[in-house]
């Protein structure tokens, strides 16, 4: 599909023979915020490892700006990512894992400080600076991830259940960085169990199921793929699409 | 409930989360059992060994015996400390989350984990012994074992009686102080081998070291076992005492995997002093592979793993520089005890590439998601390895030198230290790549982690091993062959280099 920021069809992956993954379409466009709905098992996190380059798809089209993410390792500059439960080196300070991710993603000379510190205050780190890791709580050490994967300025931000832990403050600014994303023509895709987050800042969303997508469209779309009205919470409507088990794309 | 079914209880199911992947597949109860047969002929090879060294050098079974025991004895010992400072109780993560927020009374848990650690202990440490025992003072044998034998699970129980006190002691003395008692008895555990290792006289006093006391007694004084009764008393009455206060908030998880990663709470990162801490932190210049290279260093210095590798290396280097005199082996050849140290060097590359695997690994996403740092990566955590092996190689290396008044630091033995530490990091880390390894303590990939840098090194640094071992090639080198040797070296570590990095691309990722 021409223009698509992310690209996904056909996904497959197999772990030990058995598929957890057979058939993932999505598409997220400029400008998008794009949900990842699906329930637990569905293989929401294995879609988003395959994107980022943590697993490789058994089968598939996975592109992201154009750029085959299998054959072309290039496209990894334009990505941010956020794990689940981000793992983090926890004998590093906060200030010196800031430095290391934007490090990592080539920046450097005098915008790199300047970068990463405001970053820190963006995401309310900067008195926990000279903290080690290991001392942070879960929420701040989840904003410290969110802040790392943002360091770099990327186009795209992939985003596994990114408010897990985070205090409505911190998801505040965590809704408002996407939403910066997306208004630059970047796009965000994101997974989270939140249905009334999705509700207020994606435009569209895919729903996956054993491993495959049901439906993907925008939240209108999926809203008349049901009998509900248009005023029905996204969580309704999820539940409803998931009872029925629909096979729409 | 009574507490005999609360302990059954207890124990199996910390039987059945120690040991809970050996029940799911029989491959891994095969590969159990292939290292407690391993560890059994090892032990086995160097009864025999040690038995006819004796007889070479006249020395009788009972002579053996004791000095076995001594060495023993201390090392179970040093283990209760080692445990005792890391946490002593066997605390499980599903113990500290349902077992001890739930109302069963401490010292019910802490008696679980005592006939845990006993069963556990005794599995390891016994039949190794006993084949000892046999081999050692055949054909009085069974009178060795029948006295032997419960001598050493005492010991067993003394152990674990102080590491439990030990761990427990945090919550009455606070961290700090603790931490100060454990060292304490480190060093007072390791003081009789200590002596023997320097060759100095042991004091009186040191006679009434619990470890003197049992090898005295594994030769048939008896009567000596009466000096030993203050110490168990001592150490019952401190146990029931302090068993009697709920020390749950101080309980740690410990002994769930190798021994190498960090215990999940309480633990204490090393804050290292200004001025070096510079040296080992995360900057805003250098470049990539600087980046990387400080990272692991970073990592290592204050994840404290580097002093646990060092602590196991500072033991056997003890032990063997004390064993020769313990055999009382007057024509044991210095260079044969300088030789085993550098022999022992790819150890720590070795335990620290399963902290890596245990800690750093789920950290790989941060590297995956950047383009092209792989090489970067690989060559840190190389540079990273040397940096520490090399000159903690060289100190031990002279130390032992000058106290055996040998010449310290001939050439040869500079390019035998620098070949095993180079490979020997290269390998750990080829190892650690390749191999998966879980938190299981007691797998074939542990073994594996710890076998192959350490005898890949061997192996390949054989010719630089062979020419140390003879006396006019060693003090004498001529130029040309300490060219080829250090041609050698320099062109095998950039090819074993260049294997390392083609066999990590693309695995530095973490597990799925």
């Amino acid at each position: 599909m021409a223009g698509a920021l992310i690209e996904v069809v056909g996904l497959w992956k197999s772990f030990n023979g058995e598929p957890a993954l057979r058939g993932v379409n999505l598409t997220v466009r400029p400008g998008e915020i794009h949900g990842l709905l699906g329930l637990n098992g569905a293989g929401k996190t294995t879609t988003l490892k395959c994107l980022v380059g943590l697993l490789k798809p058994d089968r598939g089209v996975l592109r992201v700006c154009g750029i085959d993410v299998v054959a072309d390792s290039s496209y990894k500059d334009l990505i941010g990512y956020v794990p689940e439960n981000p793992p983090l080196p926890e004998y590093l300070t906060a200030k010196e894992f800031l430095l290391f991710a934007a490090r990592l993603r080539r920046l450097a000379g005098p915008g790199l400080s300047q970068r990463v510190d405001e970053m820190a205050e963006l995401f309310g780190l900067k008195r926990h600076y000279s903290k080690l890791i290991y001392e942070l709580s879960k929420g701040v050490r989840q904003r410290l991830a969110f802040a790392a994967a943002v360091v770099h300025q990327p186009s795209i931000l992939i985003l596994d259940e990114p408010f897990n832990g985070l205090d409505p403050e911190a998801q505040r600014t965590a809704k408002q960085v996407m939403r910066e994303i997306a208004s630059s023509e970047g796009g965000v895709l994101v997974s989270t169990h939140l249905l009334d987050s999705i509700e207020r800042i994606c435009e569209s969303a895919t729903i996956i199921h054993e491993g495959r997508t049901i439906i993907s469209g925008t939240l209108d779309q999926l809203r008349s793929a049901t009998n509900l009205g248009y005023s029905e919470p996204l969580e309704e409507v999820f539940i409803r699409i998931i009872s029925s088990r629909r096979w729409v794309s | 409930m009574g507490l005999l079914t609360l302990l059954g209880l207890l124990v199996s199911a910390k039987f059945k989360q120690y040991l809970g992947r050996v029940k799911r597949s029989p491959r891994s109860l095969l590969s159990l059992l292939l290292v407690y047969l391993l560890w059994l002929s090892v032990v086995g090879a160097m009864s025999v060994v040690l038995r006819i060294s004796g007889i070479v050098s006249g020395s009788g079974p009972r002579v053996f015996l004791e000095n076995v025991t001594l060495i023993l004895v201390t090392s179970v010992l040093a283990v209760g400390v080692f445990l005792g400072m890391k946490g002593g109780v066997t605390a499980l993560p599903y113990e500290i989350y349902y077992v001890l927020t739930s109302n069963i009374r401490p010292i019910a848990f802490l008696l679980s984990d005592l006939v845990f650690q006993a069963i556990i202990l005794s599995a390891f440490v016994l039949p190794p012994t006993s084949i000892v025992l046999a081999m050692l003072s055949y054909p009085y044998h069974v009178e060795y074992l029948v006295r032997g034998v419960p001598l050493y699970f005492a010991a067993i129980i003394f152990t674990i009686l102080l590491g439990h006190l030990l761990g427990i002691s945090r919550h009455w003395f606070g961290e700090s102080r603790s931490r100060v008692l454990g060292w304490l008895m480190l060093v007072a555990t390791f003081l009789p081998l200590l002596y023997l290792a320097l060759g100095v006289e042991t004091p009186p006093t040191l006679e009434l070291h619990p470890s003197m006391i049992l090898m005295r007694a594994v030769s048939g004084q008896h009567g000596e076992l009466i000096l030993i009764a203050p110490y168990y008393a001592s150490l019952v009455v401190a146990y029931i005492l302090v068993a009697r206060g709920n020390f749950y908030p101080s309980v740690s998880p410990v002994l769930f995997t190798a021994l190498m990663e960090p215990p999940r709470q309480f633990t204490k990162y090393f804050k290292t002093p200004q001025p070096i801490a510079k040296l080992f932190s995360i900057n805003a210049s250098g470049g990539r592979v600087s980046l990387m290279y400080r990272l692991h260093l970073t990592r290592v210095v204050r994840e404290g793993t580097l002093w646990t590798g060092v602590l196991v290396l500072l033991f056997l280097t003890l032990a063997n520089s004390a064993a020769p005199r313990l055999m009382r082996i007057g024509q044991f050849p210095e260079v044969a005890e300088l030789t085993m140290i550098a022999l022992y060097i790819p150890l720590l590359p070795a335990l620290l590439s399963i902290n890596w695997s245990l800690s750093e690994r789920p950290n790989l996403w941060l590297v995956s998601l950047a383009r092209g740092v792989e090489r970067n990566y690989i060559a840190g955590l190389f540079l990273a390895y040397l940096t520490v092996t090399f000159p903690f190689a060289l100190i031990l290396y002279g130390a032992v030198s000058l106290g055996a008044e040998e010449i310290p630091f001939l050439q040869i033995d500079l390019v035998l230290l620098f070949s095993m530490s180079c490979f020997g990091a290269l390998l750990s880390i080829l190892t650690a790549t390749l191999l998966r390894l879980s938190s299981t303590p007691l797998s074939i990939t542990a073994l594996l982690f710890v076998v192959l840098p350490v005898a890949g090194s061997i192996l390949l640094s054989l010719p630089i091993l062979v020419v140390r071992l003879f006396e006019p090639l060693a003090t004498d080198p001529s130029l040309p062959m300490m060219a080829n040797m250090a041609l050698y070296v320099g062109g095998l570590s950039l090819l074993l280099y260049k294997i390392v990095v083609r066999g990590c691309s693309g695995r530095l990722v973490p597990a799925a």
